[in-house]
């Protein structure tokens, strides 16, 4: 650093006075502009239309801090995605939140964002490695199996189930086996049907309207999500068998949980899978960023993997489950 | 004697076919059989099988059309939204039907004029309208769905009419009416004309342009057709997931019911059995619980063998 | 000298009906054949049998000496090639590219291309041919696209070269090309087989002559004692009258008046000429002189920058084809597979194609439609199985004959006709130059003719334009309307040698 020759004679106080306001300056540097990357699957089903409502309203509570900005890019298909974060790493971002496609293909991209210094944050469906700085997701896991348990108490150990289940994969079989697991130790509790509704309304209903003509006893639909159970009630009131069934649905979607706060008799429960981790992953993002800790841990820094709980909502919860501003 | 045999065998094969598989599956699942299956097939099929019907016009005059799936979307969605707008009643709900009609020719008019005055090939124009069309629904509700509050309009999607579900009877009249209209009309045999040779159709004094845009409006009614009936029915519209993969589905009722991909060959009563034969499978993986991970396969098994089958004949 | 090639009592059948009936023939090394018969007298099946395309239902082939069983590889490694009327090329690929399409030279997994461009170059100067071998086979001219072909077979050691209909789109300054060629290759000793419905060209150049009849083999001989007539009486089997019909005597009435037309994209320029009532107007030319184009600007399907077009004395506008068909005016295509018939559609269909308006009300009233169709089929000697074969799968001249008819149904007065003989036999011409004659005297039609055949228009027409460069530069009538005079408007060139004022 030169110093300009007239200030060379003011002294040791001055040049102190000079490297301290360049550190400052530096620093306030540093603590402006974070810029954070998320980037998700486009909408393709309601609880995804979920994510993306959430992300974006989790963002928008930052709108008023000058300290962070976020770029939101959101994908059709694997390659898409590894686009935009390609994109999004050229840009310069200091985090990224994604969730990604699919593992495998983006695995690769996302170590490299890791490697090279950028807070990854990877949510829900995870990546084949374990070099990132946190992963979140729900619990598939219990998911499934609090659902078949339920539904194992409600029929007292005994009945005909059908399992309607979402797009074929990971999470979906991960869910199911649980679920199976759950009901194992019932012998008289017969799965009679597992057929894939694809997380669409008309596709479960059109399921639900065949399995009703094939089966004259059904004693509990399990669906793993909320769109799909509207579709199974639609498809149970046209064929004037909406009685004496227990449904069981799941990610609260708005309108079932209202269901449950205004005591329909067929719907009591539910569980949370909440697009809204996306919120907390972006929020975990920014403290990431900026070296905050969670409260009540003794430990610096933010737990690497966090797997949220799933929730049991019933009546006498469910008012503290209901959004009915987000768009799931 | 023999050849008259072989071409009787190639025209209704196709329900030698579909008749195969439900005796098929009744022996499999005895349950398939009851007359309420029956009816449910016809009942899911219509859906596709309207859009199809409106399709193969667009496939026989020598185009394609990949948006219908989206519009599906976007016109149940501005149904349900207008309706909601105009109020419970049959005055406004007939209002909102009318509007979502005048909307789905409008589309169709666009598509039709970007790819014959703007020379553009269908497959983009009608890509760029699956894109389009798609983002807009989302947009409008953010990623949502679109939740039907007039009683009115969510009550006739279920309606039953002498004893058949609505959306069945709207599929076999729609069909008779389109049959008759590509069969024994004017237009219908312009529509056949330009797809099976352009240019003999230009040098036959033929309006090429403008019969080739008609058959995008007419797409477009399918489509508004079907969206009515489907938002009635279950009272919604998902911006993300409705009326995904449809335009597959129509397309592959066509190509089994012998539409030729290049135009100029297929007729109504074939894509109303490739409907049916494709609702049917549907129904079969069901009914016999296929394993989730093998439905695609044994999907497509069954549609290629379908049309192998009808091929025998040439 | 020992036959290379032959056929010995050949028969196959097609649906059930016999096509082919004990057919002998021979064909020995170094001649050269021509092979002629009506269409659907079994010619270009011969051929595809000869060639290992088809196999006869009874009957053996011979090949030098050996009987043998043929497939199109096996007859191709022996040596006999056949180039169909339609040729074998790929538009998109290059012209060294289709002569060694499937036998590509190669070093190791790559493509010699180099290798390639050289000896497609060798093989050109061996027949006196300067193609560039590295341009798209698009770009070059039927003609061009023939020798191609031709220089395909060569590279394939051929033997027995067979040739479906040759010269159909070439110019006589071509065709003269080609024979040359034929010769050339017939003193490497190779047999050259000649299909052609041009009996004028057949006796050029071929020595010896084969007629084919309804399946059977009338007549192999040498060709030199036999007139034209002689022949064209052998294919049909009976004497034939005058191939072309007493000339009408025109009107004085101007049906159709046309004053410096030029179209927008400048091949068509200035182009003016009046056409009077009951005439036949000739319109003469080389491949590319703008008269189809002239014709496409008549009607509507080509753009026209500037001039004025009257039709029975008012001044009119025609900018597509559905005006010009309400004014009576109606082309007749050239490319009759592709603009004049839709192949797939059925005969009758096509017929009423252009006049659907007639035939419905609110629905289609196929009655009518067939009984229109059907008194087409007697007025026009039509052979069709019925009014419902798909029209693809019909003759050449009868697929002319349904084009004719669907001008003729829309009651138009003034036909433009463009080749309308190209790809037809004898018979099938002769009845199409009477129907011409007919609709003169019956309808008071009026016809233009753009013809690249010098018998058919010196024997058809009244007058006769000839278009060079997009321009009419000469107008042909009386006595002046000869061979030589048309070619030497056409070329703009005079015979080498005549020097004469």
């Amino acid at each position: 650093m030169i110093v300009p020759l007239g200030q060379r004679e003011a002294g040791f106080g001055m040049k102190k006075l000079f490297v301290a306001l360049v550190l400052v300056l530096t620093l306030v540097g540093f603590a402006a502009k974070c810029k954070i990357g998320v980037a998700i699957p486009a909408a393709d089903h309601g609880w995804t239309g979920g994510m993306v409502w959430w992300a974006q309203y989790a963002i928008k509570q930052y709108q008023n801090d000058p300290d962070v900005e976020f770029y939101l890019v959101t994908a059709r298909e694997p390659s898409e995605q590894i686009a935009q974060v390609q994109a999004l790493l050229a840009r310069g971002i200091n985090a990224l939140v994604i969730n990604p496609y699919e593992s495998a293909p983006l695995t690769p991209i996302c170590v490299q964002a890791f490697r090279q210094g950028v807070y990854t944050v990877i949510v829900d469906r995870g990546i084949n490695s374990e070099e990132y700085n946190v992963y979140i997701a729900g619990d598939n896991y219990m998911y499934g199996y609090l659902a078949g348990k339920y539904i194992a108490e409600k029929l007292k150990g005994k009945g005909n189930v059908v399992v309607i289940r979402g797009i074929p994969s990971t999470i979906d079989d991960e869910r199911v086996k649980a679920f199976k697991d759950a009901i194992a130790p019932y012998p008289d509790l017969k799965i009679i049907a597992e057929q894939p509704g694809y997380w669409s309304r008309e596709k479960a209903f059109e399921v639900m309207q065949t399995l009703l003509t094939k089966f004259p006893q059904i004693d509990a639909v399990w669906t793993g999500d909320d769109d799909m159970l509207h579709g199974v009630l639609i498809a149970l009131r046209q064929a004037g068998r909406d009685k004496n069934i227990v449904l069981v649905g799941g990610a609260c979607e708005k309108n079932i949980v209202k269901m449950i706060m205004d005591g329909h008799p067929l719907i009591e429960v539910n569980f949370t899978y909440p697009p809204n981790m996306i919120a907390t992953a972006i929020n975990l993002a920014v403290m990431g960023l900026k070296g905050q800790s969670l409260n009540g841990f003794y430990q610096k820094g933010i737990p690497r993997k966090i797997i949220l709980s799933t929730e049991t909502v019933t009546r006498q919860n469910a008012k503290d489950y209901y959004f009915p501003d987000s768009v799931f | 004697m023999r050849i008259k045999f072989r071409n009787f065998l190639g025209k209704y094969m196709i329900v030698l076919v579909l008749i195969g598989l439900m005796i098929f599956s009744g022996i499999v699942t005895p349950a398939f059989l009851k007359p309420r299956n029956i009816l449910n097939i016809f009942w899911q099929t219509s859906y596709v099988g309207i859009i199809a019907i409106g399709i193969t016009f667009v496939m026989i005059a020598g185009g394609i059309d990949l948006s219908v799936g989206s519009m599906l979307a976007l016109l149940g969605a501005f149904a349900i939204t207008t309706s909601n707008k105009l109020g419970n009643g049959v005055g406004p709900t007939l209002v909102s039907i009318l509007l979502t009609y005048a909307l789905a020719s409008l589309l169709g008019l666009g598509m039709g004029i970007l790819t014959t005055k703007g020379k553009i090939p269908a497959f983009i124009t009608t890509l760029g309208g699956m894109a389009i069309y798609r983002s807009l629904v989302l947009n409008f509700a953010n990623g949502g769905v679109y939740m039907s509050f007039s009683r009115t309009f969510s009550s006739f999607g279920m309606k039953f009419v002498a004893g058949l579900p609505l959306p069945m009877i709207v599929f076999i009249a729609y069909a008779v009416l389109a049959y008759i209209v590509l069969d024994k009309t004017r237009f219908g045999r312009y529509v056949y004309a330009v797809g099976a040779n352009e240019t003999a159709a230009v040098y036959s004094a033929i309006k090429v342009d403008t019969i080739r845009t008609i058959t995008y409006i007419i797409s477009g009614v399918s489509v508004a057709t079907s969206a009515i009936l489907l938002s009635s029915m279950m009272a919604s519209v998902s911006s993300s997931s409705t009326g995904s993969g449809f335009e597959l589905d129509a397309i592959a009722a066509a190509v089994i019911g012998g539409t030729s991909l290049s135009g100029g060959k297929g007729t109504i009563f074939g894509t109303f059995f490739g409907a049916l034969i494709l609702g049917v499978v549907n129904n079969m993986l069901v009914m016999l619980n296929v394993a989730v991970y093998l439905q695609g396969m044994v999907k497509g098994l069954i549609i290629i063998a379908a049309v192998l089958l009808q091929n025998l004949r040439k | 000298m020992r036959a290379i090639l032959s056929a010995r009592n050949v028969c196959i059948d097609f649906s059930n009906v016999r096509v082919l009936h004990n057919v002998d023939v021979d064909f020995e090394p170094a001649k050269v054949y021509g092979v002629v018969g009506e269409n659907g007298a079994g010619k270009s099946t011969l051929m595809r049998i000869l060639s290992g395309f088809l196999q006869p239902v009874e009957g053996e082939i011979y090949f030098e000496g050996n009987k043998v069983v043929l497939n199109p590889l096996r007859a191709k490694a022996l040596g006999i090639i056949l180039i169909p009327q339609e040729l074998n090329l790929v538009e998109s690929l290059r012209v060294y590219e289709n002569i060694f399409l499937g036998d590509e030279m190669t070093r190791g997994f790559f493509l010699s291309k180099r290798q390639m461009i050289e000896e497609t170059k060798h093989l050109m100067a061996q027949l006196d041919l300067s193609i560039d071998p590295t341009v798209y086979v698009s770009q070059l001219s039927p003609a061009q696209k023939q020798m191609v072909e031709i220089i395909k077979a060569i590279s394939k050691r051929v033997k027995v070269l067979i040739m479906d209909e040759p010269t159909s789109s070439l110019t006589d300054e071509e065709v003269l090309k080609l024979f040359q060629i034929v010769r050339n290759m017939k003193q490497k000793g190779i047999t050259v087989i000649f299909i052609s419905h041009r009996l004028k060209e057949v006796r050029q150049i071929a020595e010896e002559l084969i007629v084919l009849r309804d399946g059977r083999k009338v007549y192999q001989g040498e060709i030199r004692g036999l007139s034209e007539k002689q022949i064209a009486e052998l294919m049909v089997g009976r004497k034939l009258d005058e191939m072309f019909p007493e000339k009408p005597v025109p009107g004085t009435e101007i049906v159709l008046q046309v004053r410096d037309l030029s179209t927008a994209d400048g091949i068509v320029k200035e182009a003016s000429f009046e056409l009077h009532r009951g005439e036949i107007l000739g319109f003469y030319g080389l491949v590319g002189s703008g008269r189809t184009e002239l014709m496409e600007a008549l009607v509507g399907i080509r753009k026209v920058k500037a001039g004025e077009v009257y039709l029975f004395g008012k001044k009119v506008q025609i900018e597509n084809p559905q005006d010009a068909k309400k004014l009576g005016l109606v082309y007749l295509p050239e490319d009759r597979k592709n603009a004049g018939i839709i192949q797939i559609l059925e005969t009758f269909k096509n017929t009423t194609m252009m006049s659907l308006e007639k035939f419905s009300k609110l629905l289609m009233r196929v009655r009518k439609e067939v009984d229109t169709f059907k008194s087409y089929e007697k007025k026009f000697d039509i052979k069709v199985r019925s009014p419902w074969q798909t029209v693809g799968t019909l003759s050449g001249g009868n697929q002319q004959k349904v084009v004719i008819s669907k001008l003729v149904e829309t009651g138009a007065k003034i036909f433009l006709f463009d080749e309308p003989t190209r790809g037809v036999d004898v018979n099938a011409r002769h009845q199409i130059y009477q129907i011409m004659h007919q609709m003169i005297n019956e309808l008071g039609c009026s016809f233009v003719v753009v013809s690249s055949d010098l018998p058919e228009v010196i024997g058809l027409c009244n007058r006769v334009l000839i278009m060079r460069n997009g321009r009419i530069v000469a107008e042909v009538k009386g006595e002046d309307l000869n061979e030589k005079e048309l070619i030497y408007h056409a070329t703009g060139v005079k015979e080498v040698g005549a020097y004469q004022v």
